[in-house]
């Protein structure tokens, strides 16, 4: 009884430093005051102020545009990746370095990465964030690829093409409806993980092209705002949006 | 008889170990063929060859005229139905009958037709649009049996069908597939490790082991005369004794002599295959032993006893004189019964 207590007061700090974070940058983004911490009414003064601020906005489109081309090039790559380690390698060498980048440090990959460019002299800007969130994004989504292709039945290839199907017929009518949960799992992975990144499209992005999380990280060096907490709430409910989105659909995909 | 398919001296190893070793074999029109084997034994092997899905170290396999050696099993007029049945998950019965047809370009209407029709033939009429998964066993092989016939290829090719039925389920469509095949008039080859499915279904069977066919013969002619000891082991219950002829009696190597007076050169090593029927347990037997084992079936009742001669000898006894373990027992056969066996 008194361990299960000891735990139960684990559980409760844990909970407490996960979730009372959270819970007061959506309380005080509803704050009227400007001064935090000190409540003087409700008020949706700083969301409306936050769709008015230019930087924000551009910072909101620069994400999405880096988000959605990792998500789409993580998800062909990844896809076409797990297939070459499970189908046509044996060496868990190659399946080791294929996800490494999955692991690996952050800040090595960006460091890495920002040498790598500007040793080839390639200028940075959205194209090099989108190529380095890919490179990590891509390894995720393999990860979870390769789950998926190792539950299917090989025969099921063989089927359609014994029936009279070409290979590429076979890999977009079977393959790919049969890994269709990993790749929506993998899809929204990979955004929101692009999303809000902040060190290696700090390394890798140029100055004129901020995202979200560099735009949010210059205003917070002169203190938290509220407006700050307004944004910070909004990337919050997105990315439970999308999180929970994604359980669907596997869970969907999984019943068929 | 037309030879349809005509597979010779084909052979091929994996990581030199021979799967296939000089493999001939002659398939007829309309005729259904199984392939019987231990596991091991190379018949699935030879099922994916013809399938198109392994490639051959060397020999040919000529449908129709046609050396198919070459032809990716997309192109082949042959198709398979597999043991995991590999229905589509993703796809209703009906897309999943229609897959084939849909690849040969047929109109939509033509399409829809043999798909319906042929789903009503294997008792799947109200069936078309459901999904793969809310189907049972029995349903699953019949939409993998239609979707596999739907293109009325030359040759069936069916990888151990029954394998993943229940007993009941597994009776009835043996007898459902022998219907089906008079039916649509394709010839079918199955390959089984079921002696009991390829006797029951089967025109003839190619008895297969490591690699090589020992025997292709009908049913019966492979039960009264194996061609070997492997399928005379292999195929039904029998008592297998080896030694050699001389003056009517067979010498076992352990010096025993049992009664045998059929036709063989005296002298050369032989087995004697007696099968339980050919046995009879008589207290003028001259042959005594002790039972060690007894399997009731019925009508009648198999006994195995010991009776010094190098190996258990198995019997049928009627179900009113079933012996207890333990019990002495005589036994006799006439010594023009059994079957003269030479190793191959």
């Amino acid at each position: 009884m008194t361990g299960v207590g000891k735990l139960g007061w684990v559980l409760a700090a844990v909970c407490f430093f996960l979730y009372a974070p959270i819970a007061i940058v959506i309380v005080m983004s509803f704050n009227a005051s400007k001064i935090p911490f000190q409540w003087t009414g409700f008020s949706t003064r700083w969301y409306s102020e936050l769709f008015a601020n230019a930087s924000v906005l551009e910072g909101l489109r620069n994400s999405l545009i880096v988000g959605v081309s990792t998500m789409i090039l993580s998800v062909v790559l990844g896809v076409l990746l797990a297939i070459g380690i499970t189908r046509h390698s044996t060496s868990s060498a190659v399946q080791a370095l294929a996800l490494a980048p999955a692991i690996i440090p952050d800040l090595a990959l960006a460091i890495g990465l920002l040498a790598l460019f500007s040793a080839i002299s390639v200028p940075l800007g959205l194209t090099t964030v989108i190529l380095s969130h890919t490179i990590f994004c891509m390894a995720f989504v393999a990860a979870i690829a390769r789950g998926r292709i190792l539950q299917i039945d090989p025969a099921l290839e063989e089927a359609a093409l014994d029936l009279g199907d070409t290979p590429r017929g076979v890999f977009f009518r079977v393959t790919v409806p049969s890994l269709m949960p990993a790749i929506i799992a993998g899809a929204l992975l990979s955004f929101t993980l692009s999303f809000d990144e902040f060190v290696i499209t700090f390394f890798t992005n140029g100055p004129s092209t901020p995202t979200l999380p560099i735009v949010i990280y210059s205003m917070v060096r002169f203190g938290v705002t509220p407006e700050i907490n307004a944004l910070a709430s909004l990337v919050l409910l997105f990315s439970v949006a999308i999180v929970l989105i994604s359980q669907r659909s596997v869970k969907l995909s999984q019943s068929i | 008889m037309t030879v349809l398919l005509d597979i010779h001296n084909v052979s091929k190893a994996f990581d030199q170990l021979a799967a296939l070793d000089n493999v001939s074999l002659q398939i007829h029109t309309n005729e259904f063929f199984a392939i019987l084997g231990p596991s091991g034994s190379g018949k699935t092997t030879l099922l994916r060859a013809l399938a198109g899905f392994e490639s051959l170290d060397s020999g040919q396999i000529v449908l129709d005229g046609q050396d198919v050696a070459d032809v990716p099993p997309n192109e082949r007029p042959v198709n398979l139905m597999f043991q995991s049945y590999a229905l589509f998950p993703h796809m209703t019965v009906f897309d999943n009958v229609a897959y084939g047809l849909r690849r040969e370009k047929r109109p939509q209407g033509e399409i829809a037709e043999r798909v319906t029709s042929l789903l009503a033939t294997v008792g799947l009429g109200d069936m078309a649009t459901r999904r793969t998964h809310q189907l049972s066993g029995g349903q699953k092989q019949r939409v993998a049996l239609a979707r596999a016939i739907v293109k009325r290829p030359k040759i069936l090719l069916l990888d151990e069908p029954l394998s993943a039925l229940d007993r009941k389920v597994r009776e009835d469509m043996q007898l459902e597939l022998k219907r089906l095949q008079h039916e649509v008039g394709i010839t079918f080859v199955v390959v089984t490790h079921d002696q009991e499915e390829a006797m029951s279904m089967a025109d003839r069977i190619a008895v297969m082991d490591q690699g090589r066919v020992e025997q292709v013969a009908t049913p019966v002619e492979l039960y009264k005369n194996p061609g070997n000891p492997f399928v005379a082991n292999f195929i039904g219950t029998s008592t297998l004794l080896r030694g050699h002829l001389s003056s009517g009696r067979l010498h076992l190597t352990n010096g025993v002599k049992v009664p045998c007076s059929l036709p063989s050169v005296d002298g050369a090593e032989i087995w004697l295959m007696l099968r339980p029927e050919d046995i009879s347990q008589t207290p003028a037997g001259a042959i005594t032993g002790t039972v060690i084992s007894t399997n009731f079936y019925g009508p009648n009742c198999l006994v195995v006893a010991e009776c010094g001669l190098e190996i258990p000898v198995k019997y049928l006894v009627g179900n009113s004189e079933v012996p207890r373990v333990g019990d002495a027992t005589k036994i006799s056969w006439a010594g023009d019964t059994g079957v003269v066996v030479r190793a191959s």
